[in-house]
């Protein structure tokens, strides 16, 4: 089947049986697990000046390309960029562990001038540190941490994830609020 | 666990509320709501207290280097790869270290840590340095870092020195600077990390009203007062180093550290142009160019009263964005700043609206001797502070002869500026607009014969066009005010000098009158409804929307007539204001207009429309000429149609000016109406080409030198625009009804943002 449609036909079932389609929700992230990795080679290999890639301008671009144009309208699109989120959610976590995993076993690196050895709070411990909070948050909260996982992961924007979990911008603004400072306290409290 | 869960619930409903009120409500309200359970309240409480560091959350969550990194594309990959596009790594975590995390060089990069902080994102690139934002672990704070270009034991010694003198100066309005120390081999600040925009990118969308600018100016001026108590003269004050904060509180940054690089300083007379630009290091000009006062330029020692100059220069730059010596390039600047007895132009012409009070301040910040300015930021304080609640009053409560000195007294080095060649391209566009819609009525005339249909949507695609030239005329009716004023050429009926507040106040006066207003207002609308109603009752088409739905139809003839309206509204208060400028000006008896004085002295040969009768004539005659030459069809119809040539009186009536089928009578209006607004417009549009034409003249034959300002001008006509109003013509014929609705809107809101742009208040 070609990506596009099968896509396309995921995500039209999403929007109709809502968030609790986990099958097919598994699916489009397999799916948009290898565009993803694909679309960022290609962006770099055709442009070899771009240094740098932004992750809301990567998952748009997937967006364009993976799904047909005709059908989802908005509500489409926001399900399509919270599936996103996770993806994104997991490609940063697999790949802090595995780069965690590294610097302990692998060669020894230059660091910076008087980081501490396991390089505390890097980009990649922070991630790990973001993630555990997270699925502790989920435990007590799950809507709003799936908020917090938009928003933080997928560059979703406050209107984008009340579509994608069909509530009001209020709620989403108070899970938010909510989310970020429950999730700040924690990383501050577990350094 | 469901107490566990209940308990959150009830922390986050109170959270939440508590994040509805301002910090300064908050105690009292989780006194109310936490009344017996001290354990909910801290519990709240500790979140809020995480407010400032939660912002910062999830900053470097996804940098685009781990991004990069993590999808596999370490940086020295990249290079090797070939064109192929296809992604070449086996695993999606290739084992290349992602460069992003390696510190490979001694500059600092977001990423990198040192100290206590953790580099998050670069801020920004100045003229001194780079500014980082960062994180301070230790205190969990975000803080900026701002790494100087400074280099050598010497150097970096006395920025330490001076770094920490600044230190000492603490005031609301003054970043708060919380180390000075040295990385990386080059000196380094903590500052404050402050969250809003500088005041530079807030003049970048123009300029400010007066009560904004003074609003902005008092804190600027109190932070000098603060630290030229301290023996801290500033030195390089301008748009980019004041900070509005997200709160409305307004910081100075970066006192005293153009000293640092002042030792170093020569001045190249080569230097390009740079308005606006810092130039960097190392024999070049430190210091923001146009902000330089007549000190930093070598006449005479610096002391604090270069800073009162810098506030002089700011508030030309927020008010009119311009300088006050023109085009302030580098070899200008210093040439017109360094001959001290010759004084800057005043304020006043330039921003007409000012206050008097408010353009003798900012005319005595700008005194080329020192002596002359302020004695001390207090006491321009105090003058700005006196001038703060005038400065709310509208344009109104200004005299109306503000211009007691009409020229600024150095006329030959005062060229008067002129956009006369636009103002040709956009008369050259007009013709265009006129036409198409030639084109236009020609199409519904050949088809009207034999089906009924609404060419109504055609008129709506001229509209952009339309209203796009009129608000150019208007701004250049403005700007042409601005510089009749400046010149001095304008007078009003009693001899005075007129204000071109004068004018907008009858513009306004005009279109709140009833002619003005509700006729246009009340006719567009009854005309749009009654047009429904006639096809709905009389040749109800099955299958249309709108003869199906009656209501939603009713609605929507009511919106078109409320288009037309505006349109038509907008028309007479363009020409008003125009027909206004044109009787100051020829109360002046400078130059008269019209056809008849034009065949006299013979001198024009420029302008063909004098009067608004001359001109509706003109157009109206020109319109109905157009219209039957394109019209090849409706022309056979009439002459041989199938009932036989019309006679003369039916086409000169009811069947011949518009349709030369069935009657329609109200579609005739509409069109009517906008041939009517048409005609105002182009009445406008040549009126203040005249007016151009004759300023020029009676500028040139004065002696006076004139700049000619327009860019994209191949043979006087704006190319660019032309192509693009052609452009967008073609698309909106051919695609007009599904653009109608895009076209309305974007009418409206060129129509919105030309009337915001030309309020002079």
């Amino acid at each position: 089947m070609d990506p596009r449609s099968e896509v396309t036909a995921l995500l039209e079932s999403l929007e109709a049986a809502g968030p609790e389609a986990a099958a097919d929700r598994e699916r489009l992230l397999g799916l948009m697990y290898d565009e993803l990795r694909r679309l960022a080679g290609k962006l770099m290999a055709h442009e070899r000046r771009v240094v740098t890639l932004q992750p809301t301008a990567l998952v748009h671009e997937a967006y364009v390309r993976l799904v047909e144009q005709r059908t989802p309208g908005w509500s489409g699109r926001a399900h399509f960029l919270a599936v996103a989120a996770t993806c994104m959610r997991r490609v940063l976590v697999d790949h802090a562990r595995a780069r965690r995993a590294q610097k302990r076993g692998g060669p020894l690196q230059p660091v910076t001038l008087d980081e501490d050895v396991d390089g505390s709070a890097s980009p990649e411990l922070e991630t790990l540190l973001v993630h555990d909070a997270l699925e502790r948050f989920a435990a007590l909260d799950p809507r709003a941490a799936r908020v917090a996982e938009m928003r933080l992961f997928g560059g979703m924007n406050v209107r984008e994830v009340a579509t994608a979990l069909d509530v009001s911008k209020r709620t989403v603004d108070g899970d938010w609020a909510t989310a970020r400072l429950w999730l700040s306290r924690e990383l501050s409290l577990d350094p | 666990m469901s107490t566990e869960a209940e308990r959150y619930r009830a922390v986050k409903a109170t959270l939440v509320a508590a994040l509805e009120r301002t910090p300064q409500e908050r105690p009292a309200f989780l006194d109310e709501a936490c009344a017996e359970d001290a354990d909910l309240r801290r519990e709240v409480e500790s979140l809020l207290a995480e407010e400032e560091r939660a912002a910062g959350l999830g900053a470097n969550l996804v940098p685009p280097d781990a991004l990069a990194g993590a999808l596999g594309l370490a940086s020295g990959a990249l290079a090797a790869e070939d064109t192929s596009g296809e992604f070449a790594g086996d695993s999606p975590f290739a084992s290349e270290p992602g460069g992003a995390f390696v510190p490979t060089h001694e500059e600092p990069a977001a990423g990198l840590r040192m100290k206590q902080f953790e580099l998050v994102r670069e801020l920004g690139q100045g003229g001194m340095g780079r500014v980082f934002l960062a994180r301070d672990t230790k205190l969990g704070r975000p803080v900026a870092l701002k790494f100087l270009k400074l280099r050598g034991p010497r150097h970096v010694q006395r920025f330490l020195a001076e770094a920490r003198a600044t230190a000492q100066c603490q005031h609301e309005n003054i970043v708060v600077i919380y180390e000075a120390s040295e990385a990386f081999g080059r000196p380094y600040l903590a500052l404050e990390y402050l969250d809003g925009e500088p005041l530079g990118d807030r003049l970048a969308a123009g300029p400010l009203a007066p009560a904004e600018a003074i609003g902005i100016g008092i804190p600027v001026v109190r932070a000098l007062v603060r630290a030229h108590a301290l023996g801290i003269v500033h030195r390089d004050l301008k748009p980019d180093n004041i900070f509005l904060t997200r709160d409305g509180t307004v910081k100075v940054l970066d006192f005293g550290i153009a000293k640092l690089f002042e030792n170093e300083v020569q001045l190249p007379e080569s230097a390009a142009p740079v308005p606006g630009r810092t130039l960097t290091r190392h024999g070049q000009l430190v210091g923001t160019v146009p902000y330089m006062s007549p000190e930093q330029w070598g006449a005479g020692e610096v002391d604090h009263r270069t800073d009162l100059w810098a506030v002089g220069i700011l508030f030309w730059h927020m008010l009119t964005q311009r300088h006050p010596v023109r085009r302030p390039h580098h070899a200008r600047l210093k040439a017109a700043l360094t001959t001290l007895d010759e004084p800057l132009r005043s304020i006043g012409p330039v921003a007409p609206g000012l206050s008097k009070e408010l353009v003798s301040l900012v005319d005595r910040c700008l005194a080329k001797h020192k002596e002359e300015r302020f004695a001390s930021a207090a006491e321009l304080l105090a003058a700005l502070e006196a001038l703060h609640p005038a400065a709310l009053a509208s344009p109104a409560s200004v005299p109306a002869s503000p211009l007691t000195t009409p020229a600024t007294g150095d006329a030959e080095e005062t060229p008067l500026v002129l956009r006369v060649t636009a103002a040709q391209a956009w008369g050259a566009m007009f013709v265009l607009g006129w036409l198409l819609l030639g084109m236009a009525l020609g199409w519904g005339v050949g088809t009207s014969y034999v089906a009924s249909i609404n060419w109504g949507p055609n008129y709506i695609a001229l509209l952009p066009l339309l209203v796009g030239a009129s608000v150019r005329a208007l701004r250049e009716a403005d700007a042409a005010l601005g510089s009749l004023s400046s010149a001095g050429m304008l007078l009003d009926d009693t001899g005075h000098f007129a204000s071109r507040n004068d004018a907008w106040r009858t513009w306004r006066r005009r279109l709140a009158s009833p002619l003005g207003l509700g006729v246009p207002l009340v006719g567009g609308v009854a005309v749009s409804f009654g047009e429904w109603w006639q096809r709905f009752t009389l040749a109800p088409v099955p299958g249309e929307w709108w003869t199906e739905a009656p209501l939603v139809g009713a609605a929507g003839a009511i919106v078109q007539g409320l288009v037309f309206s505006a349109l038509i509204i907008f028309g007479l208060g363009t020409a008003s204001f125009t027909w206004t400028v044109r009787e100051l000006w020829q109360g002046q008896g400078g130059v008269r207009l019209g056809l008849q004085e034009h065949a006299e002295d013979g001198q024009g040969g420029f302008g063909l429309f004098a009067t608004p009768i001359e001109a509706s004539l003109l157009t109206v005659g020109l319109l109905y000429v157009a219209l039957w030459l394109s019209s090849v069809e409706s022309m056979a119809l009439a002459l041989a149609g199938p009932e036989g040539p019309l006679p003369l009186s039916v086409l000169l009536t009811e069947g011949g000016l518009f349709s030369v089928g069935p009657a329609h009578y109200s579609t005739r209006m509409t069109g009517m109406a906008v041939l009517v607004t048409f005609a105002l417009l182009s009445v406008s549009v040549f009126t203040m080409h005249r007016i151009y034409w004759a300023v020029l003249r009676e500028h040139a034959q004065a002696g006076g030198s004139i700049e000619v300002e327009s860019p994209w001008l191949v043979r006087g006509l704006r190319l660019d625009v032309l192509v693009l109003a052609l452009v967008v013509a073609m698309l909106c014929f051919v695609f007009y009804k599904l653009g109608l609705v895009l076209i309305a809107l974007a009418t409206l809101a060129l129509a919105w943002r030309g009337s915001r742009v030309l309020r002079p208040d």
